[in-house]
């Protein structure tokens, strides 16, 4: 379901917004429970990211049933290894990704050296997840993640060019509010990036 | 110099939708032209990115966690409810033959096979996997952080590929000490691409026949279900299938071979 697409469901929610309308935990909350050992963090961070992680595996992996596994294994990784991750230095959803794609590369590994083990596979085209098209998923997620009304707002005035006053008409919203909702998604999304790449540098 | 703007007056100047006098003071201010085009930056990041399609992962997978970390001490356990969904899948799995998989029964199998598969890259991944068992049918992993089959061969039988009769390997039907049987598949059938392989067995008749899963390579080692005799569906087929999601086989089968009890 595309952000695009989701505008037009005013009615029956797809199954994807309805994981993404749920309110985002607090992330330091629930990466401190997590880290603890609550389970019932575990389920909020399925319920949080699983879609962002699903989606890279299967942009990466381009198979349904690898990237259910890749999701399943990044999880069940997650949940074993909670002990390396620190709730003080890190945030929570950069190191699942972070597991996420070191199990999609395993995977990617996996298929190779079984490729390589069949003589007849003649080209065989590794797909892999590039930096860009990771960063384009997280974008999506960062998107989904501004909520109601901004997440249309902003997918209208950046995806389908409109303008604030065709958006203001559109969602029968006053001009000045459309105005705000954007000035304050801008202002998220920067501050999450920002935080995102002091991370990976 | 007047005061910088307020951050989100810098945001609106990067929307095109700020005041003159604060486009003239950040003209002369290097500080919060710098402010500017980091929004400038983040929107066009955003823009570059391109709308993409975030895409859910079926509930099996949550099952399948769950099902998983039931294992350990202290972890999410699974639900009552959830472990008897899967036994209950599980009558579907013999009587599906080609055509009748439809509505929920095809549904349920499907899940009940997709959640006790497990991907062969979680030997390597998960030294901890060892011995785990997944899914309702006390199906259990083979081997640990070095994979390999400890049992008696109890059925073989020749691959060929259905095109041109060439051989095409061999599959086995191992039996492990507790009694449980993996069909193992050495085989060089092509990968393909815009689709997948996946393995069957089919009786006889070639009405009745159930999926051991897909076929990522030239070597698998797929679990029979408890309680199911291979010798009443003894045909190994090899089929491809798109990548359509429909559960029950595409009639596209690739290669064959009939299993023999082994003298």
């Amino acid at each position: 379901m595309s952000l695009a697409v989701r505008l037009d469901t005013d009615g029956g929610e797809p199954m994807v917004a309805d994981l993404a309308v749920d309110p985002a935990p607090d992330p330091r909350e629930l990466a401190r429970r997590f880290s603890a050992g609550d389970d019932t963090a575990l389920e909020e961070l399925y319920r949080d990211v699983s879609a962002l992680i699903h989606t890279l595996a299967l942009r990466a992996l381009r198979n349904a049933a690898d990237a259910e596994d890749v999701t399943q294994a990044t999880f069940v990784s997650a949940w074993r290894g909670r002990d390396g991750f620190d709730p003080d230095r890190g945030d929570l959803r950069g190191w699942i990704v972070g597991i996420a794609k070191r199990r999609i590369a395993d995977a990617l590994d996996a298929r190779s050296r079984e490729s390589r083990r069949l003589a007849a596979v003649k080209d065989v085209a590794e797909p892999a997840v590039s930096d860009r098209e990771a960063d384009a998923v997280e974008i999506a997620y960062d998107i989904e993640a501004l909520g109601d009304p901004r997440r249309t707002i902003v997918s209208l005035a950046f995806y389908e060019g409109a303008t604030h006053q065709q958006i203001s008409e559109r969602l029968d919203m006053p001009l000045g509010t459309v105005k705000s909702h954007l000035r304050r998604s801008l202002m998220t999304l920067r501050e999450r990036w920002e935080v995102n790449d002091a991370q990976a540098s | 110099m007047p005061r910088h703007p307020e951050e989100e007056a810098l945001a609106a100047l990067a929307l095109g939708d700020g005041t003159p006098d604060d486009a003239v003071h950040v003209d002369g201010c290097s500080t919060c032209r710098a402010e500017v085009d980091a929004y400038v930056d983040a929107m066009a990041r955003a823009v570059g990115a391109g709308p993409v399609t975030l895409v859910a992962p079926p509930a099996r997978v949550w099952e399948a966690i769950q099902d998983e970390l039931s294992e350990d001490q202290g972890s999410p356990g699974a639900s009552p409810q959830t472990v008897s969904a899967t036994v209950g899948a599980a009558p579907t799995l013999e009587g599906s033959g080609s055509g009748s998989g439809s509505g929920a029964g095809a549904a349920d199998e499907l899940a009940a096979r997709r959640a006790r598969r497990m991907p062969r890259w979680a030997f390597a991944a998960t030294a901890a996997a060892a011995g785990v068992v997944v899914g309702a049918f006390g199906v259990s992993l083979l081997g640990g952080a070095e994979p390999g089959l400890q049992g008696t061969v109890v059925a073989t039988a020749p691959l060929a590929a259905l095109a041109d009769d060439a051989p095409a390997g061999t599959a086995e039907v191992v039996q492990r000490e507790d009694g449980t049987e993996v069909l193992v598949i050495d085989t060089d059938t092509a990968s393909v691409t815009d689709a997948y392989l996946e393995v069957w067995l089919i009786d006889t008749s070639v009405e009745g026949m159930i999926s051991l899963g897909p076929l990522t390579g030239g070597h698998a080692e797929l679990e029979i279900p408890a309680g199911f005799d291979v010798a009443s569906f003894p045909i190994v087929d090899i089929s491809v299938e798109p990548l359509d999601g429909v559960p029950t086989h595409s009639g596209d089968s690739v290669t064959r071979g009939v299993l023999g009890a082994q003298a």
